[in-house]
């Protein structure tokens, strides 16, 4: 059984992580015990806060202590939400900067794994957001800021409305994105009619956006900056370079979301991260690509698509968003290592890191309901 | 000139607005400052807003405009209910639109939420009259600190509506809400339940408003114990940010007095909540399965109540007060 232990400060529950429900542990067991107090011990500060970077620090160490694996998966999220968020001058940006270097160093000199670091990418001063809303078609934009959209029956006039749009940069029929990137069905399945894509600076209003004021978006970088003992042209060369080491090396890859190459703290190769003409954001398309060395079009999901169709009530894995299944090619899912992740960025750090043990923040659209750990496959 | 949508009855000089900035007085009248203005706009299931016990399962077109008559210590949708409108970023969308964005969602239903839908009144009254014409209902949440006449005017607009009653005294109202009385809550919450299907919430606030549960209890009690009642657990925000998350437990054993007089009292807003489901309280028998995902509500994963008997326990035959039998998520798929 895949576990789930969910702490919202001072009370906790378990429930079957694929149904759902509440779990019935009948045997308490010490690694159970051990996860638990340490979601007690470590109650999460909330996305924006800036100790957050400390608490995926803190939690990893704690985490490494109990469970030693030999991959471990970290997402520092903090950096992106809060310059999307709140608006900042150069000098809280640099403080921000700092102190998530600190933490990864601390994390890095403390418990002594290969360091694979990567800056998921600048954010870029919002510049104007496009207002898909009054289509006579259906645009689903979900995500903080997005910069891709998914429209649907769209009339003669929308699309025309779209082209002399001079801010949406792409506007890609789903015939010709099945044609250039092909894909596994799940993704090809779920494609919108047409594909939307904003120029830089721009985001998407339409459905499913959060209704907070954005200050910045994804800032569409072609490259990110990353820190490893190995060199990788691409942003999929890295899981399958971090699975060549691992019998020799423990391996900490460490997500720091929101800063770039500019703004990257350590001595880095730049690496592209790009498919096709589709650059990837902070978010579900990238993490995946990092994770299992495999591009967009073998992931379940394409930008765009309707984010809420699946979710009836059988749908499984509820705690995990959209996602129906847990991908099974990402670098902690291979049964003959020991894996774990820590992140603030819920959802995706047990997604993409497909760790035997994942701590994550339980946060929703910057709600701060507490923390959660699953535990994959570790009680049968 | 007086402004009569809210109970507040502010003041309102010449293109001016009142304490909620969502009127105006200009050209002799009381003006909705932002009409059709909609910054919010999503799908998602009606337990999650919360509604437990009208068309269970379905999926919901959440809409959600701008300002707020209450400023409440705690808002989780300050951001939206409290923020500048002109700052905001605003769908403009008339309802023809709002209908066809519905039916291309898939969606069952129009449900308001984020802030106060008093705030949006004349829209929504447009609204409704496009959706009954399309055979839609329309829900709302409201902290009921409106005018007899807005509330009429609600009741004829809405078919389902979730009020905040958020303490029992004036005392608490003024001090965490910044209105003065909560006798207008009191008095709509008993015209709403006449006329429309009416479900309650309650924030808790330990050491605040907690000792209220046993006054709220009676309350509901006498309109009728079969009302719904959402306890929530307190999330910081806003101007509270900073305070300790509420226990659980010791909150849950003060519902406890409460479970002995009402039917169906659930206690959520917060991830993993054992009180989300929905129990015949005559047998016992669990009809409405949910789990608590985060946020106000829950979401449904198994449904046993016998729809071919209306609202009825199917092992004990208990009436259950559930509107409209469960509508499937995918109900609204294709049908365009």
């Amino acid at each position: 059984m895949n576990l789930g232990i969910i702490d919202v400060r001072e009370w906790q529950t378990m429930v079957d992580f694929r149904t759902g429900r509440k779990a019935q542990v009948l045997k308490q067991n010490h690694l159970i015990n051990a996860i638990s107090h340490l979601l007690r011990m470590h109650p999460y500060p909330g996305d924006i806060d800036p100790s957050s970077n400390a608490w995926v620090t803190d939690v990893a160490l704690d985490l490494n202590s109990i469970y030693h694996p030999d991959f471990i998966f970290l997402t520092y999220a903090q950096p992106f939400f809060t310059s999307v968020f709140q608006h900042l001058n150069n000098e809280e940006w640099q403080a921000i900067i700092t102190s998530v270097t600190n933490e990864v160093n601390r994390f890095i000199a403390l418990s002594g794994f290969v360091p694979v670091i990567v800056g998921s990418g600048r954010t870029t001063p919002l510049q104007g957001e496009i207002d898909l809303s009054s289509l006579q078609g259906l645009a689903n934009c979900g995500g903080m800021g997005p910069t891709y959209a998914g429209l649907y029956y769209p009339s003669k006039e929308d699309l025309t409305q779209l082209q002399d749009d001079e801010r949406v940069e792409m506007i890609i029929p789903r015939h010709q994105l099945i044609d250039e990137w092909g894909g596994n069905a799940d993704f090809t399945s779920r494609l919108p009619e047409y594909l939307l894509s904003a120029g830089q600076g721009y985001t998407f209003r339409g459905i499913g956006n959060m209704p907070r004021i954005l200050y910045r978006i994804n800032g569409k970088d072609k490259q990110i900056p990353v820190k490893a003992p190995f060199g990788a042209k691409s942003i999929t060369e890295i899981a399958p370079m971090i699975k060549k080491i691992l019998p020799d090396h423990r391996v900490a890859l460490i997500m720091v979301e929101g800063i770039g190459c500019e703004d990257f703290p350590f001595a880095y190769e730049q690496c592209d991260n790009t498919f096709s003409w589709h650059t990837y954001g902070t978010g579900d398309d990238q993490y995946l690509a990092l994770t299992s060395g495999k591009h967009l079009p073998f992931h379940p999901f394409p930008p765009g698509h309707k984010y809420y169709r699946d979710d009836c009530e059988d749908k499984p894995y509820p705690y995990s968003g959209i996602y129906r299944y847990m991908p099974d090619n990402v670098i902690g899912a291979d049964t003959s290592i020991k894996s774990a992740a820590v992140g603030s960025r819920s959802i995706l750090t047990h997604v993409a890191s497909g760790a035997d043990i994942s701590v994550e923040c339980f946060a929703r659209a910057l709600y701060n309901y507490g923390s959660m750990a699953v535990l994959n496959n570790l009680l049968d | 000139m007086q402004c009569n949508y809210c109970e507040r009855r502010c003041n309102i000089a010449e293109n001016k607005s009142g304490i909620c900035q969502a009127y105006t007085f200009t050209n002799d009248e009381i003006q909705e400052k932002y009409p059709f203005h909609w910054t919010s706009m999503g799908v998602s299931h009606i337990e999650s807003i919360p509604f437990y016990h009208i068309y269970p399962g379905s999926r919901s077109l959440l809409i959600g405009s701008i300002g707020c008559n209450f400023d409440c210590s705690y808002c989780s949708n300050s951001y939206v209910a409290k923020e500048n409108p002109e700052k905001v970023f605003k769908y403009t969308l008339k309802p023809e639109q709002v209908v066809s964005k519905c039916r291309q969602l898939g969606c069952h239903n129009i449900v308001f939420a984020i802030n106060e839908p008093v705030m949006s009144l004349p829209s929504l009254l447009e609204l409704s009259r496009v959706c009954k014409h399309n055979h839609i209902e329309m829900g709302c949440l409201s902290n009921g600190y409106m005018t007899e006449e807005s509330a009429k005017l609600m009741a004829d607009i809405f078919s389902f509506i979730n009020i905040s009653l958020k303490g029992m005294s004036s005392e608490f109202y003024l001090k965490y809400t910044g209105a003065p009385t909560v006798e207008p809550v009191l008095r709509n919450i008993e015209y709403f339940y006449s006329r429309i299907h009416l479900e309650m919430t309650t924030p808790i606030i330990q050491t605040v408003n907690d000792r209220d549960i046993p006054a709220i209890t009676s309350f509901i009690k006498k309109i009728d114990p079969a009302i719904p009642w959402h306890v929530f657990r307190l999330l910081p925000e806003y101007h509270m940010k900073e305070m300790e998350y509420p226990a659980i437990n010791e909150i849950n054993i003060a519902l406890q007095g409460a479970r002995e007089q009402l039917d169906y009292i659930y206690f959520s807003n917060f991830v993993g909540s054992d009180w989300v489901s929905t129990i015949c309280p005559e047998c016992g028998k669990m009809l409405i399965e949910r789990i608590s995902l985060g946020g106000c509500g829950g979401k449904v994963i198994n449904y046993c109540l016998d729809d071919t008997r209306p609202g009825s326990c199917p092992d004990c035959g208990h009436s259950i007060n559930v509107k409209g039998g469960k509508i499937s998520w995918e109900a609204g798929e294709g049908l365009l």
